[in-house]
């Protein structure tokens, strides 16, 4: 045990687990641009992709989940080794800091691949459709569009409104637009495109992100520790 | 004009530091009117983003440049990029016109200045590697380090806005693109230099080497991988 906790606490270790993540990466992103299979690999929870994609085109995934899971748990040993040691408490909080943030990304993209949503289609204006909120009996309507225009009378961009409906009653009445997508019961309603024939009609996507919040904090985590470990290491000098 | 004139003062600042200044106000100002002429920062497309590169690599040289004592090298190796990034972006055609909505956002001029920044940085941190190989003295690879962690701090900040950004704007934090790999290609990277450098083995003239290869990647996942793979980021 002491041996394997070893092996999971040395940064060399660390190194070839980045390293080989990276390599797995570099033959994904190639192959991406090769086989077009890939291209509803975003539309989607990743982990759902993944059981259904041929091992041929998922194993440098699947082999950087592993790789990954494997990292988190040597940043994990190598921040307590580390905390073992007598250094000063900034110089030795900084890097652990960075690492609990990285846990939070690796946490973040674990559970959004697997409780992750996405889907898109079609609504008509003035038409009705089921919420995709299991169990809520709610509907989502758009009711008003608008277009905006430049000085010049180019079309810059657009606003839809939707309504949440539940027996019959407007519960939530919000607008979408571009970089402005509507929340609702833990879902996002994004404006994708709108058209006009045969009638006006909005793109919509609907989204759940349950791994959001913690890329949100992982990420400020990683930035705050970073920001630390700088300081540090320029007043060191 | 303006264009052509910092690249005539870069060529200078081969050998003369000051015109590296000239060359860098001019292209600040070319930067400053092509923003008000488009009523935004001028980050969009091949020709803008060169520029920007240039303009953010030569500005966060001063500092470095004088603090280290080979003066020369270093001179050679900033002025020679500044001059071949800034020839290749007076021979992009730049973009004009409204920004697509979707780019219409604060979200967007931080994630691609900052990106910009550290790309900066890292060129710096280059520099700094070549430097050290030159001429070993440790004060070079302390700055060498330096560069690349403010760097990697700068293109950890920009990840993050951009992930907020997508989120609102594609429905999600993170896209299964090329570029969004190699992004996470480069961040492992410099994760792997900044953890290597205190490795004993690694220590010196393999870390010199590992900061200074870095800057390949990073052209790569900037130009590269907008010209030659499909991705989210596409010139």
């Amino acid at each position: 045990m002491k041996k394997v906790w070893n092996i999971f606490a040395s940064m060399k270790t660390a190194l070839i687990l980045m390293a080989a993540i990276a390599v797995l990466f570099l033959y994904g992103s190639i192959d991406m641009t090769i086989v077009p299979a890939y291209g509803d690999l975003t539309f989607g929870a990743l982990l759902k992709w993944m059981i259904n994609a041929p091992i041929s085109l998922s194993f440098w995934l699947w082999g950087s989940v592993g790789l990954a899971a494997l990292l988190a748990v040597s940043t994990v040993a190598c921040s307590i080794e580390s905390l073992k040691k007598k250094q000063g408490i900034m110089l030795a909080l900084a890097p652990q800091i960075i690492h609990l943030g990285f846990i939070f990304i690796i946490i973040a993209h674990l559970v959004s691949s697997v409780w992750g949503y996405r889907m898109e289609g079609y609504l008509a204006y003035g038409q009705q459709a089921a919420a995709p909120f299991a169990g809520k009996n709610v509907s989502v309507e758009f009711t008003k569009f608008k277009s905006e225009k430049s000085p010049g009378g180019a079309t810059i961009g657009w606003k839809a409104w939707l309504s949440f409906l539940k027996g019959g009653t407007i519960i939530k009445e919000d607008y979408m637009a571009p970089n402005r997508p509507v929340f609702f019961n833990g879902f996002g309603f994004y404006l994708e495109d709108v058209s006009f024939k045969p009638g006006p009609m909005a793109l919509i996507e609907v989204s759940r992100e349950p791994g959001a919040a913690w890329a949100l904090k992982g990420g400020i985590l990683f930035v705050v520790g970073s920001v630390l470990l700088l300081i540090l290491r320029i007043r060191q000098e | 004009m303006l264009e052509p004139a910092s690249v005539f003062f870069y060529v200078i600042g081969l050998w003369w530091w000051p015109a590296l200044y000239v060359g860098l106000a001019a292209q600040s100002a070319d930067l400053l009117s092509r923003g008000f002429h488009l009523g935004r920062l001028p980050l969009v497309g091949l020709h803008d983003t060169l520029i920007f590169l240039t303009a953010s690599i030569v500005a966060f040289s001063v500092p470095f440049y004088k603090l280290i004592s080979e003066k020369r090298l270093f001179r050679l190796m900033l002025a020679g990029t500044a001059v071949v990034i800034t020839f290749a972006a007076v021979f992009s055609p730049p973009h004009e016109g409204p920004l697509p909505a979707l780019l219409s956002t604060y979200y967007f001029e931080f994630h691609v200045a900052l990106s910009f920044f550290s790309y900066a940085l890292f060129g710096i941190g280059a520099f700094l590697g070549v430097l050290y190989l030159a001429q070993p003295d440790p004060v070079i690879e302390k700055r060498q380090y330096k560069a690349i962690l403010f760097g990697y701090v700068l293109f950890s900040v920009s990840m993050i806005i951009g992930g907020i950004w997508a989120y609102y704007a594609w429905a999600t934090y993170w896209l299964w693109t090329p570029k969004e790999l190699w992004t996470s290609i480069l961040w492992l990277y410099y994760g792997f230099y900044l953890h290597a450098r205190f490795r004993p083995f690694w220590y010196g003239r393999k870390a010199a080497w590992t900061g200074a290869i870095g800057f390949v990647i990073v052209l790569f996942t900037y130009v590269g991988v907008g010209l030659l793979m499909k991705s989210s980021h596409s010139f």
